[in-house]
């Protein structure tokens, strides 16, 4: 019962979510052909009449009425059909959401997950030997967190980048030796041009991982049946871990659920300062070139994600902690 | 840390070892490769200014095609270069001559023969009408909205016919990209079909394709292969503007189209490396400057424009702002020098001089009085308004800058406001604005007749309020005279009969001056000596766009 009655909720916010998705494209100034219309104009002549073939060619027609062009725009969704991006005219959406997913899924994601993990060890230990020099790591990890991420990224590539010459300036791998490909070489670019973004992400925002994981350490271990199982005489490692590491990665848990689902959107300026070629990417450019199918296709995919992630924290709650299940069930 | 030192050098080494097969691979492509007389130089490197990744999306119709696909692998009839003076002849590319009849709406053409396409079928008559039939026939495509039907008329010629007088079409359809009617016949949609496999009449074929970079090679089937000796030429997407001038100055690039800010000084140094002029791009600000069709402010009153004419230190602004490259401006919007024959000899270029006095007694005159914050008034309004600009383009916001401060001391406020292009765009045409900053741009051709249609008619004008081009003529301005003389200009060839027109629509325009005049900006095209000699130059511009595949004939390998 109470699982229907959160898929109802959640396909509720779906349908709200598709909704703004078509109405929020559509509220910025201007349109896909005059902004292709200035880029075509900047290389050479161009005649007048040329903004009219151009209205057909992307079907920006005007005189179709708002309300038929939501229909159309919902049975396109359920048929799959997310249009033709006018950025990478004429590529369908899906493969230009294709070929910038993989980029932000193995980065973001890995480095999310790596952040937790290094985040979860460092915040259990600092709680168990609170007031201890691990505890001290704490206020500097909080401040980087705190930085700018732009800042602290440019800073990185300067200090890197420039003028140590460690790491790559940017791109997603070596453009000029390789091309994407499952073979060695491409993998092992593509892993060294990712390592700096990886670690700028890793330093920005694993702050917040210990922090929290370190407070709940702190409070759980002044539950009593901490004391108890130290009374018990266990190893001071088990009850450490399994005791009180175990019930103060809940939240956590559900916070890094929830940022697995943030993953697919990407980071936006982190994509920017290092032109990594994922869905941040796209994003901006969509925004910029008013592209409306490649906007609506990338919320789509975002939003799904993020309801989808938002949706197994809750299901699978349920099983991890029980005291989360609604009474009577 | 993710990586310990001994990773990072690892993966440093992995990449060392791809360097090396890469160059290994180049070395002995060079040796066993093209083995005709003409495959002496090396692949040329080229940026065209795209960035991002490329699509592929090799089809000469579409708009958004990849750089030099038109003009590299595809060829149009004849190739019309604005860099000549009007009376230059154009260039046959596929087209041997054309004879335009008196009224201007049919053209015979007649093909070149003997030319192949490079799967080797031959390329025909019925190729060049199937090309015209089909861009009429796809509104899409259509972009001169005068696309003419064509018929086959004998074994090389091709009668097209247009639905109206076509004089100044003419340029623009001669230029459409033949294709071959053997493979875009069996496309579903030539709109979008991105023709991955092209086949074209062009000096180059398609090598390969990634999303940073792809490559043209030579097409050894081209008529005049032996004139060929470039075996390649490469397009780069770059990150921006300050990547590729780094390329660029580290000897990556042959040809490059950026627009480096004080390119003389920053290419001094480096002597392979030069410029050419290829666009003029006219420095102006645009007024909203018709109040029937819905413009507001001082600035829709002609005294007020001229007085700002008047009042601009041109000289300042073409030191600051453009670093002294820019050229003098004349109000007729002709460039100066090149279009001599279709200014009238009333009109000489605005004065790099300001005339602060003479701005003054004009606004005096016209009941306007100086207001004790130094600012003239008229009626309880005062004159300042806002001039929009794009934000990032830093040429016209040192301009605005430098504006601001000279037309204060004639008593004249702009608050320059930057915002989002696409704000921009929308205030353009649906014209929400006082005064933008803008270029005017020229057509295929050196004919002034472009500039007048597009910027000074009436039926490229919208009312405010309406979605109209951004841009068209962004500045309302409408005038009967000047209808009826550019609708006359379109009816005819010649020469003195055009000149003529074109005095008479200088005589309203000049005077009324719906945009004022900043400077004349030179645009421009890099190339270097370092690998290849023969580039178009000021002296013999016989190309204005590297893309075309005319500059691979004439260029010779160093060595």
């Amino acid at each position: 019962m109470s699982i229907l009655r959160k898929l109802a909720f959640y396909l509720v916010a779906l349908f709200a979510a598709l909704t703004l998705n078509f109405a929020i494209p559509r509220m910025l100034p201007s349109n896909p052909v005059d902004v292709l219309l200035g880029k075509l104009q900047a290389q050479g002549p161009v005649t007048p009449e040329t903004r009219q073939a151009l209205m057909l060619l992307f079907g920006t027609d005007t005189s179709v009425p708002i309300w038929q062009q939501y229909l159309d725009y919902l049975q396109s969704l359920a048929t799959g059909n997310l249009g033709v991006s006018v950025t990478y005219f004429p590529t369908p959406v899906t493969e230009v959401i294709a070929s910038a997913l993989p980029w932000t899924l193995v980065l973001v994601g890995l480095t999310t997950l790596i952040t937790f993990v290094i985040g979860m060890v460092i915040g259990t230990i600092a709680g168990w030997k609170r007031g201890t020099w691990v505890d001290s790591l704490i206020p500097s990890t909080t401040i980087l967190a705190s930085v700018p991420y732009f800042w602290l990224a440019m800073v990185l590539v300067y200090l890197l980048s420039v003028t140590a010459g460690i790491f790559p300036l940017g791109g997603g791998y070596d453009v000029r030796r390789t091309s994407p490909e499952l073979s060695f070489e491409f993998l092992s670019s593509a892993l060294y041009y990712a390592a700096l973004p990886a670690l700028t992400i890793v330093i920005s925002s694993i702050g917040g991982w210990i922090l929290g994981m370190r407070n709940m350490m702190v409070s759980t271990l002044s539950e009593d049946y901490v004391i108890t199982a130290r009374a018990k005489g266990l190893s001071p490692k088990r009850v450490m871990i399994t005791y009180a590491a175990r019930n103060a990665a809940l939240p956590s848990i559900a916070g890094f659920a929830i940022s697995l689902g943030f993953v697919v959107g990407g980071s936006v300026v982190m994509e920017q300062v290092f032109s990594y070629p994922g869905i941040g990417n796209a994003f901006l450019l969509a925004v910029q070139n008013n592209d409306y199918a490649l906007m609506q296709g990338l919320f789509l995919v975002i939003t799904i994600s993020v309801l989808g992630a938002n949706l197994l924290v809750d299901l699978l709650y349920q099983f991890i902690d029980p005291r989360t299940r609604a009474r009577g069930v | 840390m993710i990586f310990s030192k001994r990773v990072a050098r690892l993966l440093g080494a992995a990449s060392l070892t791809a360097v090396l097969a890469v160059s290994a691979c180049t070395g002995s492509g060079q040796e066993t490769g093209d083995d005709d007389t003409a495959g002496e130089g090396v692949i040329l490197q080229a940026y065209g200014g795209a960035s991002g990744q490329f699509v592929e999306n090799y089809n000469p119709l579409s708009p958004t095609v990849l750089e030099a696909i038109r003009g590299m692998v595809y060829e149009s009839l004849f190739y019309f270069n604005p860099l000549q003076p009007l009376s230059a002849k154009p260039e046959p590319l596929l087209g041997e001559s054309y004879v335009v009849n008196e009224d201007g709406t049919v053209v015979d053409v007649t093909i070149k023969t003997g030319v192949t396409w490079s799967d080797g079928e031959p390329f025909t008559a019925e190729d060049v009408a199937f090309t015209y039939n089909t861009v009429r026939d796809n509104p899409e495509l259509n972009t001169t909205g005068n696309g003419p039907a064509a018929e086959v008329t004998g074994e090389n010629t091709v009668r097209l016919s247009f639905d109206r007088p076509a004089f100044p079409d003419v340029p623009n359809v001669l230029a459409v990209s033949i294709v071959p009617e053997h493979i875009f016949s069996e496309m579903e949609n030539v709109v979008i079909d991105p023709n991955l496999e092209p086949v074209g009449t062009g000096p180059m074929v398609l090598g390969e394709f990634t999303a940073q970079s792809y490559l043209l090679e030579k097409n050894d089937s081209y008529r005049n292969a032996e004139d060929v000796a470039v075996p390649g030429v490469r397009y780069f997407s770059l990150s921006g503007n300050q990547a590729a001038t780094d390329k660029l100055l580290a000897g990556e690039l042959d040809m490059a189209g950026i627009a480096i800010p004080d390119v003389e000084t920053v290419l001094a140094p480096y002597e392979d490396l030069h410029i050419l002029t290829t666009t003029f791009q006219q420095v102006v600000l645009t007024t909203c400057s018709d109040e029937e069709m819905g413009c507001e402010g001082p600035q829709t009153d002609p005294t007020v424009r001229q007085a700002m004419a008047l009042a601009i230190d041109r000289e300042q602004i073409n030191q600051l702002a453009y670093y002294g490259r820019g050229l003098e401006i004349s109000p007729t919007f002709g460039v100066v020098g090149r279009d001599d024959e279709q200014i009238s000899d009333e009109f000489p270029p605005m004065s790099m001089e300001p005339d602060v006095a003479g701005a003054k007694e004009l606004l005096e005159d016209a009941g306007w009085e100086l207001g004790s914050d130094g600012v003239y008034a008229k009626d309880g309004e005062r004159l300042s308004f806002d001039v929009i600009v794009t934000s990032g383009y830093t040429d016209y916001i040192s301009t605005l800058d430098i504006l601001k401060q000279q037309l204060a001391e004639a008593g004249i406020e702009i608050n320059p406001q930057q915002q989002a292009n696409a704000e921009i765009l929308s205030a353009r045409s649906q014209g929400n604005f006082q005064v933008a900053i803008d270029g005017i741009f020229g057509g295929p051709t050196a004919d002034l007749y472009y500039i007048y249609n597009n910027n000074f008619s009436s039926a490229q004008a919208a009312p405010v309020g309406e979605n109209g081009n951004p841009y068209g003529n962004v500045s309302k301005f409408s005038d009967p005279t000047v209808d009826a003389a550019i609708q006359a200009a379109a009816a005819t060839q010649d020469p003195a009969e055009k000149v003529r027109l074109y005095g008479e629509i200088q005589d309203v325009i000049v005077p009324a001056m719906p945009y004022i005049p900043l400077i004349n900006n030179q645009g421009f095209g890099t190339y270097s000596t370092a690998n290849y000699t023969g580039w178009p130059t000021e002296e013999d511009p016989y190309v204005q766009d590297f893309s075309i595949g005319l500059l691979l004939e004439r260029l010779e390998p160093v060595n």
